[in-house]
């Protein structure tokens, strides 16, 4: 009971006109930067808060919020339409998103995506409303021994679940381990593969990779088609779900929540994991799991929701416990503090309207966003009925401005060049690149986590056995191979071309 | 008699001219070295930042640039050029323009510790910038989980003696100043405590101390106050040349003994080499009044950040001198190498 | 067997292979450390390989089963666009913003199919407004328009 009194005093909070403004105004930047690949809300964030100096702290945190979740939901719109991944955790959404539009199905998938995130940033709400505190302690009980086995875990499940040629699924992986592994090494301060140029020292982007990758490597590809076939079918089709869509989407918008809920409270995972879980697990449950990378709306509305779920989950820890889970939520954190506001236990008792407010804002929030991206489809699927000729070049220049200003980094730039080239090289030789992007994110917080872990247990490998989280984990990758590799096993004997 | 007074006017007439032509000519020496010291600034100025947005830098940029601002009269433009523990920004400021448009912000880490541990990295601050002054000081605190019982830096030193290589500390990488710091620390005291890197920054390893992963470690104040103040980590000494008002009852490692250890994590504002001097004189007024204002003040302390300046730019170019000699003895007894 | 020019899988695993050979080979002096205290070059001699060993059965496999690769595939769009990104990041810092936009996007226009100089013209000059006026003058990105060397 108490709870509807709180989170009524927090509407009462959000819905006063100048934090529906400041929301909306959020929203909209959000979604703006979102679809702008390379820049992200981090930068953008950094930018505004001098302007928010003189905002009270309730509106300021409220629009730098909004700019945040706003971002997710612009970063998906580009990954659907051409491939371009305007965020980190919208490169999942490319696979099946993407396909779907060259069906002419664009507007059913950013309206999928749009309802998922919906359902999704509304599920968060309630939970950070009321489990709050609770989650954020359990949250502390990762250590890097349970961030090695939880990753270990999904690497293992994302390569026996790997779509047709396994060899090459798991080649991918390992390269893209071996990718993620360039840059100084944490524990020595040893450079690794950066051939003393300075700029490597920090490791390879995941943006440059994946728009090199996925948007550069695309384009190279389309050009090449030996007649002037048409990129996107130009029979679009309705703009709205049929009822097929929708039921095959309540599942993975449901599942993909509670995935990204999940990991958007543990502080130690990267962006990308919720949607890249959420697209294994959605394979994995799906009755013909071949129509993943063809355009199968579960693998848009589950990552979708997944990356929406862990956008907004990632306050729990900052708000209640003052634990940054990300560099945003450092900068959310900073902002706060700048504002004399110190996240914590006490938040919620000594600032009520903030804490309140902010949690019934992040639910208008993300019905502002519903309501702003829905419309918008029509204008969206419509920009893709400009000729490829016209509409390619347009794509590279708003990807090069973006990897530029993410660093004001010309090598940036040539390295994206680079990686276009690699792109085009692996979508000739079928090499799947969606296990290279993973096996890049998880591949350096693996290493470490289990590199720290070790010293921490003085070299006793044990320790991943002796605490009860990471031997869950451990089981549970231990019985995926099992039981993923008998059918496999029986499969391969059977068919014809393995 | 009229020729030769006509002859001897001539004459004097030349003088006269080539008096009135020096005078004329210093004058406008004059007016144009005023000139070019007032007509400065007349185009936007770049601060350069060496992290990435929303790191302490970033955010001490951001704060003080408004009011920079002001009181240049010139927009100020917050570059942020991350990379390489802040070369690549460091390496950019150092070539840029030296006419008083570009303006880096240096820390502690850039500024005096990365000469002594990239050995290869061309750029020597002591001899590539100008220092102008300093600017703020983001005290660090040695901070200590509940799971080690002692209250007082002593009691600490006595609880590690005992058990030697068992306890962990968590900095932000092996080349950090938390590392430094806490090294230097160890080489005082005679404990041996093993170290434990995160990456992520000063954030990453303060959720490590939090869950107890370490159990102590020099960190900035700022990002674990919430945490003392809610009872969930200690705070034991604090390295500072005064008292916090934030924790009152906690000494300064000064106090205790540790004289060299009465700074934390600065920043401070550079131009690089061959700026001319009424430029720099300049900037240091300015900064001066910046960082008295009293929202300013107000807002980097909310954030644990202590507004200080130097008394002059040669003082602060002794104080970085003084820092780049402390941390190279560190370096070289610990013997971190970085590529 | 029919050529290994067109194997697909058989360039797949040489490229794997080589990859992965050239990993432990740069990384032949990290220190290795041991699998309880992991150095630096630990991870990237393990990976290299096991890509290597990916690698050679991907070709024997290609050698074996000698898949094509599908499709025809532009040369042209295959260098110039990583040109014109390279020629964008290289006159960001010298020219300028609106030059580096221009070669930008006259170069990635010629690596389609049609070039029509007028249109192509409209283009850039549409991208560099909107570019401008979003990046520069919108969001505030500190980019000179045009610098005279």
């Amino acid at each position: 009971m108490e709870m509807f009194q709180h989170l009524f005093f927090g509407f009462s909070v959000a819905l006063s006109i100048q934090n529906l403004l400041y929301c909306f105004i959020g929203c909209l930047l959000g979604t703006l930067i979102g679809v702008l690949p390379g820049i992200g809300p981090l930068a953008t964030i950094a930018m505004l808060m001098p302007i928010t100096f003189n905002l009270p702290a309730v509106s300021a945190l409220i629009m730098l919020a909004g700019i945040f979740y706003g971002a997710q939901y612009g970063g998906s719109t580009t990954a659907i339409l051409v491939n371009l991944p305007g965020e980190t955790s919208a490169v999942v959404t490319c696979m099946d998103g993407y396909q779907m539009a060259r069906q002419g199905r664009a507007g059913v998938a950013l309206a999928i995506a749009a309802v998922g995130s919906f359902f999704a940033g509304t599920f968060c709400t309630m939970l950070i409303a009321l489990f709050g505190p609770p989650i954020a302690e359990m949250a502390l009980k990762f250590n890097s021994p349970e961030y090695f086995s939880l990753m270990l875990m999904g690497l293992v499940a994302a390569a026996v679940l790997a779509q047709g040629d396994m060899a090459k699924s798991l080649a991918m992986v390992t390269l893209g381990l071996l990718l993620g592994s360039v840059g100084t090494d944490v524990d020595s301060g040893w450079a690794r593969f950066s051939f003393d140029i300075i700029e490597l020292t920090d490791g390879i982007g995941f943006v440059v990779v994946a728009i090199g990758v996925f948007a550069v490597g695309e384009i190279v590809s389309n050009l090449g088609e030996a007649e002037e076939r048409q990129v996107f079918t130009s029979k679009v089709g309705t703009l709205f779900p049929t009822v097929e869509d929708v039921k095959r989407s309540i599942g993975p918008i449901i599942r993909g929540t509670l995935l990204g809920a999940f990991f958007g409270v543990l502080p130690g995972t990267g962006p990308a994991i919720a949607s890249f879980s959420s697209y294994m697990v959605e394979k994995k449950v799906a009755k013909d799991p071949s129509r993943f990378g063809h355009g199968a709306i579960e693998g848009v509305a589950g990552p979708e929701s997944a990356n929406n779920a862990d956008a907004q989950c990632k306050f729990i820890p900052m708000l209640t416990l003052g634990i940054p889970a990300s560099g945003t939520m450092a900068l959310m954190l900073g902002a706060l503090m700048i504002h004399g506001i110190a996240p914590g236990p006490t938040v919620m008792t000594k600032n009520p309207d903030l804490f309140w407010g902010l949690i019934a804002s992040m639910w208008v929030g993300n019905l502002m966003l519903v309501l702003l991206n829905l419309p918008l489809i029509g204008l969206w699927v419509s920009l893709l009925k400009v000729p490829y000729r016209l509409l390619f070049p347009a794509i590279m220049v708003f990807s090069s401005i973006g990897i530029y200003s993410v660093n004001n980094s010309p090598f940036d730039i040539y390295l994206t060049a680079a990686f276009g080239l690699l792109g085009f090289l692996w979508l000739k030789l079928e090499c799947p690149p969606a296990p290279l992007m993973l096996g890049f994110v998880l591949g350096p917080m693996m290493e470490e986590n289990l590199r720290r872990a070790l010293l921490i247990s003085r070299g006793d490998p044990t320790i991943f056995l002796r605490r009860p989280i990471s031997l869950g984990f451990v089981v549970a990758t231990v019985l995926i191979v099992v039981l993923m590799a008998a059918p496999v096993m029986r499969k391969k004997r059977g068919s014809i071309t393995g | 008699m009229i020729n030769v007074m006509r002859t001897q006017t001539k004459k004097g007439a030349t003088h006269m001219r080539k008096i009135y032509t020096v005078i004329l000519a210093v004058m406008f020496a004059l007016a144009a070295g005023a000139a070019i010291a007032q007509e400065y600034p007349a185009k936007p100025i770049n601060l350069i930042v060496p992290f990435a947005p929303g790191g302490a830098s970033d955010v001490v940029a951001r704060i003080i640039s408004p009011l920079m601002s002001k009181e240049l009269g010139q927009q100020i433009v917050v570059d942020n050029r991350a990379g390489a523990s802040g070369n690549i920004g460091v390496a950019y400021a150092a070539r840029a323009s030296n006419d008083g448009y570009n303006v880096l912000l240096g820390n502690i880490g850039t500024m005096a510790i990365n000469p002594a541990l990239f050995k290869k990295f061309p750029v020597k601050p002591v001899r590539d910038f100008v220092a102008v002054t300093q600017v703020v000081d983001a005290p660090t605190a040695l901070v200590l989980h509940p799971s080690i019982p002692a209250k007082t830096v002593k009691e600490f030193i006595e609880y590690a003696k005992a058990r030697p290589g068992k306890l962990n500390f968590g900095t932000a990488g092996p080349g950090s100043n938390g590392r430094l710091e806490m090294e230097l620390f160890m080489d005082y005291t005679g404990i041996d405590l093993v170290h434990v890197p995160y990456k992520g920054g000063a954030g990453a390893a303060a959720i490590g101390l939090l869950s107890g992963e370490v159990q102590c470690g020099f960190q900035t104040l700022a990002s674990v106050i919430t945490h003392v103040n809610a009872g969930k980590l200690k705070v034991v000494g604090i390295a500072a040349q005064k008292r916090i008002a934030a924790l009152p009852d906690v000494p300064i490692m000064p106090e205790l003994g540790y004289e060299s250890m009465k700074s934390g994590s600065w920043q401070g504002v550079y131009v690089p080499a061959g700026t001319p001097a009424p430029i720099v004189n300049r900037l240091f007024a300015v900064m001066t009044r910046v960082m008295a204002d009293p929202g300013v003040v107000k807002r980097l302390g909310d954030s644990g950040i202590e507004a200080v300046t130097s008394k002059s730019p040669e003082e602060f170019a002794a104080f970085m001198k003084n820092e780049n000699e402390k941390w190279a003895k560190v370096v070289q007894k610990v013997g971190v190498v970085m590529d | 067997m029919r050529s290994v020019g067109g194997n697909r899988d058989f360039w797949a695993g040489l490229m794997f292979a080589g990859i992965g050979g050239a990993a432990m080979f740069i990384a032949r002096n990290y220190p290795f450390g041991t699998t309880l205290r992991m150095g630096p070059g630990y991870f990237p001699q393990v990976l290299g390989g096991l890509l290597l060993l990916f690698g050679l059965y991907v070709m024997a496999r290609g050698l074996r089963r000698s898949e094509r690769i599908k499709g025809p595939w532009s040369v042209r769009a295959l260098i110039a666009l990583p040109l014109a990104m390279v020629l964008f990041g290289i006159l960001m810092g010298s020219l300028g913003f609106i030059p580096a936009l221009a070669a930008l996007i006259f170069l990635s226009a010629a690596a389609g199919r049609e070039f029509k100089f007028v249109e192509v013209l409209w283009l850039a000059l549409l991208l560099t407004l909107l570019s401008v006026s979003l990046f520069v003058w919108g969001l505030g990105l500190p980019y000179p328009l045009i610098k005279l060397p």
